[in-house]
């Protein structure tokens, strides 16, 4: 995991976000939907390998989570992504989702979808939550 | 009946008519809005069930994911290229569909993935078979949770369109059909009030008419009798029907007389004035209302000739009032 959080060429991991909204895109296809990344770095890279990253001038759909980002940060670039009328889907990973679970609960709008998605270090934890999930509803549909 | 809920219409054959046709549409309407309530939530559990088996599989592909990078850090792979350069243009994206379920139109997504690599320079120094595989199960990976966050979404929207049938119905239910039916029968009293007001004044004149027929025959019968007719016939009691209320004019019956009866009245008034201007410096008040009293015994309810002499009539309508002899002073002035 060294590769990872030394970073070889000093570039920082998280991109400034505190840009604002910049008018100069392009105007894509309206029926274009785009997926938002808040994720670790290997959760991250990987989905990145697929290709759905891209960014403008002032603006990128993704952003790298490390254990000490600040949740300011984390909360702003969230904010960004889900006011944004392009944006469908949200993959947040674990650590970073209990991080912004009471942001979460504000979250009433029909779209974007906000998907929950392991980490390598959170793998157990993730697992165990979803079996009690799992559970819970079980007991409450048979109500 | 003011807190009543109904609508303002005027009551009519023709609005009856409308109103029960509103009705019968309002209850057709509700069925069917009953019926694609019960089918949204019929298909919202079955939606919730196929999320939940998805959220599995989804899970377990991203183990999966996970594992492969894991595996291909730990061989060292070269991903400089990813972390270094920013992707310009995503290659890969959703596409937005429209999905028609239950008369609900529903949107949900649809993956696009491009045929070029994203990073193509990823892996070149060492592990470019391990990129590859990273790429392959990452892929897969999005694939579900795409489908995934598109039954999130069909979800979302059903769960909407199903409060909102629910309240329709409700509305219709609790709101409208009431109004309705209150309208209606609102419309069906007045009608009947009306009728019975028709009815009522059809019999009402029926009975005036049916008074004066009566009246009219007995006056005729009475007409040309004697006084001990009259007694006999009083006696004998008169058949029970009603009196009519009407003044009945039967001077106006002896149209022969009248001719005649109108010269007199003239010729009387004539007399009358000069009698009275004679009488005027002689005569004291109890002997002038003697000779009055005397001197005209006429039909309290008089004729024709009553309007031509007018103060006749007055002078009339005195006899019985006899107290008043002031007034007949200034008369006679």
């Amino acid at each position: 995991m060294s590769t990872f959080t030394n970073n070889p060429l000093n570039k920082p991991l998280i991109e400034d976000v505190k840009e604002e909204e910049d008018h100069l895109e392009k105007p894509e296809e309206t029926n274009v939907i785009r997926i938002g990344i808040i994720a670790d770095t290997e959760v991250a890279l990987g989905l990145l390998l697929v290709g759905i990253g891209y960014h403008h001038q002032k603006f990128r759909n993704y952003l790298m989570v490390e254990n000490d980002t600040s949740l300011a940060e984390i909360e702003e670039f969230f904010h960004k992504l889900y006011k944004r009328p392009n944006i469908g889907i949200i993959l947040l990973d674990y650590p970073t989702a209990k991080r912004l679970s009471p942001v979460l609960e504000k979250c009433k709008k029909l779209l974007p979808v906000v998907v929950i998605l392991p980490t390598k270090a959170s793998i157990v934890a993730y697992m165990e939550e979803k079996e009690r999930l799992r559970r819970q509803r079980q007991r409450e549909a048979y109500n | 009946m003011s807190t009543m809920d109904k609508l303002q219409v005027f009551p009519s054959r023709a609005n009856q008519v409308v109103m029960k046709q509103r009705i019968l549409a309002a209850k057709r309407g509700m069925g069917l809005l009953k019926r694609k309530r019960d089918a949204i939530d019929l298909k919202l559990r079955e939606l919730k069930r196929q999320m939940g088996d998805k959220e599995e599989y989804v899970d377990n592909l991203m183990r999966t994911a996970i594992f492969s990078i894991a595996k291909a850090n730990l061989l060292g792979t070269d991903f400089k290229p990813v972390i270094v350069a920013g992707s310009e243009n995503g290659r890969t994206f959703l596409r937005r569909r429209i999905q028609k379920i239950v008369g609900v139109v529903l949107n949900y997504f649809e993956l696009e993935v491009s045929e070029q690599d994203a990073f193509p320079n990823t892996g070149l120094s060492c592990g470019g078979q391990q990129v590859q595989k990273v790429r392959a199960y990452f892929l897969e990976a999005l694939k579900e949770i795409v489908y995934y966050a598109s039954l999130e979404y069909m979800l979302r929207m059903l769960t909407i369109a199903s409060h909102q049938t629910n309240m329709r119905v409700n509305a219709l239910d609790y709101v409208v059909i009431p109004r309705l039916v209150n309208t209606h029968t609102y419309i069906c009293g007045e009608l009947e009030e009306f009728e019975r007001e028709d009815f009522y004044r059809l019999k009402r004149s029926q009975a005036k008419q049916l008074e004066a027929k009566i009246a009219f025959t007995e006056l005729i019968r009475t007409k040309n009798m004697t006084d001990e007719e009259l007694a006999e016939y009083l006696k004998r009691g008169r058949p029970a029907h009603p009196v009519a209320d009407v003044f009945f004019d039967d001077d106006v019956f002896e149209y022969k007389s009248l001719e005649e009866r109108l010269r007199d009245a003239y010729v009387l008034r004539h007399s009358k004035r000069s009698n009275q201007n004679k009488e005027k410096a002689k005569m004291d008040s109890n002997i002038k209302s003697f000779i009055r009293s005397v001197a005209i015994q006429k039909n309290p309810r008089a004729s024709i000739a009553s309007f031509i002499s007018l103060s006749g009539r007055v002078l009339k309508e005195k006899q019985p009032d006899e107290s008043s002899s002031s007034s007949e002073v200034s008369f006679y002035k």
